[in-house]
């Protein structure tokens, strides 16, 4: 088991930042989704032992990090989501330097810092200073430094923050290949929807420091009734209303669409018949897929519905 | 007939991306040492002696006034063989070789020690400032192991600063003593000398280092430091003058090591206030700093 968080309670004073947080990842890629200030740092930095849990317990490859710390970080490789470059260095040797600081010898760090400064894309911007970087290149750095020490579980704090589209691509890619292609379990922490679905295979959404939902990324995509796109002219309030009463899930889309979902065993007749019935022209008809939006949408609107009840 | 020209080679294939064929996984696990900290001075004074033109001028100017010891060394060796020496040496202590003439030595190096001092003023609020903490304590290591290797860099530099220069005379004396009178009269000067700079070094690295974690501007850390020094030293210096009460010194940061090295080297202290004073205002102002370095070197920041 890569991770096992039991009941999991992080608190800052008397903030509590997570809940009662339950989460089993057997390996792959996990993406760990929620909106800011939902609790995705934190839940990194108590699996790196930064933080104690004020109740509950996290365990990663099977050890404590409130209790072996060191063991977990040796095994464990954080790609932080702010800048941390060490001033006044070129990227050789921040990335070597991340290697020995983790117990290897100097040459064999900087042999490795070589090979990954080419795998992470900046072979030929090795010797340059890291002030002079890009943000992506800052970011595929910070990637490399956390991969010196070969970790089997590597954290991912919001990767593609600052990029452009193809520096988006690109990292994703080489996150993929790392959980996909490589061996390594990989843990991405992002608030964006699209990074998490192309990479990762089981997402866990965080809501206000509690797990709202956990499950495979086809899973929440599965549709549980079908759903279509519906533009109409005349009277839309009757025949929303009328579709609520027939049982079918009903909300806005952009402009004056309608967004319908129809349960099993109902076919798309039964929109024409509502629409026969309500006296409004059914002008447009098409099907939905689920995107992962809406799985972390409704996984949020129930979570909220839930807290408010 | 001629023989047909073969087709030029097809285009090789692609050999992947490059990030296909370079990851390799380590052959066995890394086990970080006890000595995790090294990496850290190791990297910490090459970077300082790399960046820092001014250090490297000051590793040198740090052996001027042991040569210049050095040369009174010879000079009062040679007293007895020339005749105007003997008589300078009657009339002054310029040519004495005594604990005073060691604790001198050592006292002697302090505009440089503080100099020397500025330059580590950014050892950890750079590290704050850039966010490079998280980078540090990600890692197999402890907070202990990080502010000991940044310890490690302030030590490294106050040897060569301080204890080298200083050795160095005492090697001199001992080596240019003709016969054994140096050695038999004041040959232990060396446990006080060393016991003085190590409690220097100590006292003032823990000092440096809290400083320099309490912001994450250098420059904010570099004007507590003079602060410290130069400040310090000027106002005890005019209340001193203005109440004539000579507890007032001890205001002046330097002016309690000066007290302390008297007494360990057996000397009447410059000022008649009890050294334990001194004892606890250095190690007192250590401890503050040693708070504040545990208060501040934390991988995550919780404020309220």
């Amino acid at each position: 088991m890569v991770l096992e968080l039991e009941g999991l309670t992080v608190r800052y004073g008397a903030k509590t930042a997570l809940s009662e947080v339950s989460l089993r990842f057997e390996g792959g890629a996990l993406g760990l989704l929620g909106p800011n200030g939902a609790g995705k740092t934190t839940l990194l930095r108590t699996l790196l032992g930064f933080l104690a849990p004020a109740g509950g317990s996290a365990r990663v490859l099977e050890m404590d990090p409130a209790r072996q710390p060191l063991a977990v970080r040796a095994r464990v490789g954080l790609m932080p989501e702010v800048d941390c470059h060490i001033p006044g260095m070129n990227a050789i040797r921040f990335v070597a330097y991340a290697g020995e600081l983790c117990g290897m010898s100097a040459v064999e760090a900087m042999q490795r810092a070589h090979e990954l400064l080419y795998y992470v894309g900046l072979g030929e911007a090795r010797y340059r200073d890291l002030q002079e970087y890009s943000t992506g290149m800052k970011q595929r750095i910070k990637l490399a430094q956390a991969l010196m020490h070969d970790p089997e579980l590597l954290l991912l704090d919001e990767p593609t923050n600052g990029l452009d589209p193809r520096g988006r691509g690109e990292m994703l890619e080489l996150v993929r290949d790392l959980a996909h292609g490589k061996g390594v379990h990989v843990l991405l922490s992002s608030h964006l929807l699209p990074d998490v679905e192309r990479v990762c295979d089981v997402v866990a959404v965080l809501h206000r420091g509690r797990l709202v939902v956990q499950d495979q990324v086809a899973n929440l995509k599965a549709l549980s009734g079908r759903s279509y796109l519906v533009r109409l002219r005349g009277e839309v309030q009757l025949f929303a209303e009328r579709a609520e009463t027939a049982g079918l899930g009903l909300r806005r889309g952009r402009d004056e669409d309608l967004i319908v979902t129809l349960p099993e065993p109902a076919s798309t007749l039964e929109l024409f018949r509502l629409a026969r019935d309500s006296g409004v022209q059914l002008r447009h008809l098409a099907a939905l897929e689920r995107t992962l939006e809406d799985a972390f949408a409704d996984a949020l609107a129930e979570a909220e519905g839930a807290a408010r009840s | 007939m001629s023989e047909a020209i073969p087709p030029a080679p097809a285009p090789s294939a692609p050999a992947g991306r490059i990030h296909d064929i370079s990851y390799r996984h380590l052959s066995a696990p890394l086990r970080p040492g006890r000595w995790r900290w090294w990496p850290i001075t190791r990297h910490g004074l090459r970077t300082l002696h790399h960046r820092s033109r001014f250090l490297r001028v000051l590793l040198w100017l740090a052996w001027v006034p042991a040569v210049v010891k050095g040369v009174q060394i010879y000079l009062a060796h040679s007293a007895d063989q020339v005749p105007m020496l003997g008589k300078l040496a009657a009339q002054t202590s310029l040519l004495r070789i005594d604990p005073q003439f060691f604790l001198q030595a050592a006292l002697s190096q302090s505009l440089l020690l503080w100099l020397a001092l500025l330059t580590c003023a950014r050892l950890i609020s750079d590290d704050l400032k850039v966010g490079a903490l998280q980078v540090y304590l990600a890692k197999p290591l402890t907070r202990l192991d990080y502010v000991l290797g940044k310890s490690g860099v302030v030590v490294g530099l106050l040897l060569m600063i301080l204890v080298l220069p200083t050795l160095a005379v005492y090697l001199c004396a001992l080596l240019l003593d003709p016969g054994s009178s140096f050695l038999v009269q004041h040959g232990w000067v060396v446990l006080p000398l060393l016991g003085f700079e190590a409690f220097v070094i100590a006292t003032l690295t823990v000092t440096v280092l809290g400083l320099s974690s309490l912001s994450s501007s250098g420059p904010f850390v570099t004007v507590l430091l003079l602060g410290a020094y130069i400040f310090s030293s000027a106002v005890s210096g005019i209340l001193k003058t203005i109440y004539r009460d000579p507890r007032l010194a001890l205001l002046g940061l330097w002016n309690n090591y000066e007290q302390i090295g008297h007494a360990l080297f057996g000397l009447e202290p410059p000022e008649p206030v009890s050294i334990w004073a001194s004892v606890a205002l250095t190690t007192g102002l250590a401890l503050l700093a040693a708070l504040a370095l545990r208060w501040r070197v934390r991988a995550v920041q919780v404020i309220g």
